[in-house]
């Protein structure tokens, strides 16, 4: 998954943004426009970024963040970080931005160390050893 | 002592940011063949997208050029990576470096990009020449393939 795409829906000032894809230089400027778009409609009180759907962040989805962060506060609203993978949260803590944007913790999963086709390959290893 | 070069690639391409992807999973791809634990490669995807990033936002101003990259791995399994533009350089590369620190007026930028690449890899070297360009190396141990 490389392209970067957002869901956007409104519920009692609540505004709901899914992402999904990755998140770089190139792929957040249209996202940001779209989010800014819906912010600039007026009636928000609180914002959601949902990022469950996110393979690959780099600094520039921090630059989405903190850019959000100030102009949903400039606007007297709130913002909310949800579904936050270890590698993003590693990217987060790094800025000290986890210390005053909310985030909701997620149920931990069990994760594979290796890449997917590890297991595949070590068959593969073992049936050209037999 | 330094150990010999097991394998090695080069690479350039044009300074535009629809690479920044295909050079993240090139590298990651090229270091995937030392069988790293999946969280290095996350390390290795994103510390390379910030020197790509860095070469076509900051090194050619979004203006274009050709980004350099050579990528190798020593046979104690020690990746280099090389990040090459020949663009405007940086002046001053101990302040560049420093966390928050952008040249990016917008807000949208949060000037931790070398902080990222110096912490997702063991070392970050940065050599810069003013209207010459910028050399950013990043070398990472992978850890041992006895698992």
């Amino acid at each position: 998954m490389e392209k970067l795409k957002c869901t956007i829906s409104m519920s009692d000032g609540v505004l709901n943004i899914r992402l999904s894809g990755s998140i770089d230089h190139h792929t957040v400027r249209k996202i940001r426009e779209e989010i800014d778009g819906e912010l600039y409609k007026g009636g928000v009180k609180q914002v959601v970024l949902d990022f469950g759907g996110v393979d690959f962040m780099d600094s520039s989805g921090l630059g989405l963040i903190l850019g959000r962060y100030t102009k949903i506060t400039d606007m007297g609203g709130k913002l909310t970080l949800r579904g936050l993978s270890d590698d993003i949260m590693k990217i987060i803590k790094l800025s000290g931005a986890e210390k005053f944007i909310p985030i909701e913790k997620i149920e931990k999963k069990e994760k594979p160390t290796k890449p997917d086709n590890a297991d595949k390959k070590q068959e593969d290893r073992k049936r050209s050893l037999s | 002592m330094k150990t010999k070069v097991q394998n090695v690639f080069r690479a350039q391409f044009s300074a535009k940011s629809i690479n920044e992807s295909w050079a993240r999973q090139t590298v990651s791809a090229f270091a995937a063949q030392l069988d790293p634990e999946i969280v290095e490669l996350a390390d290795i995807r994103t510390a390379v997208s910030e020197a790509v990033t860095n070469a076509i936002v900051h090194g050619y101003k979004n203006e274009g050029g050709t980004v350099y990259l050579t990528v190798s791995y020593t046979y104690d399994r020690v990746l280099t990576i090389a990040v090459r533009d020949k663009g405007c350089g940086i002046e001053d590369v101990r302040a560049a470096m420093q966390p928050l620190f952008t040249t990016d007026t917008t807000g949208e930028r949060g000037g931790m990009g070398f902080t990222i690449m110096k912490s997702f890899t063991d070392k970050l070297r940065v050599t810069s020449r003013l209207g010459k360009g910028t050399l950013v190396t990043m070398t990472k141990r992978l850890s041992s393939g006895d698992r």
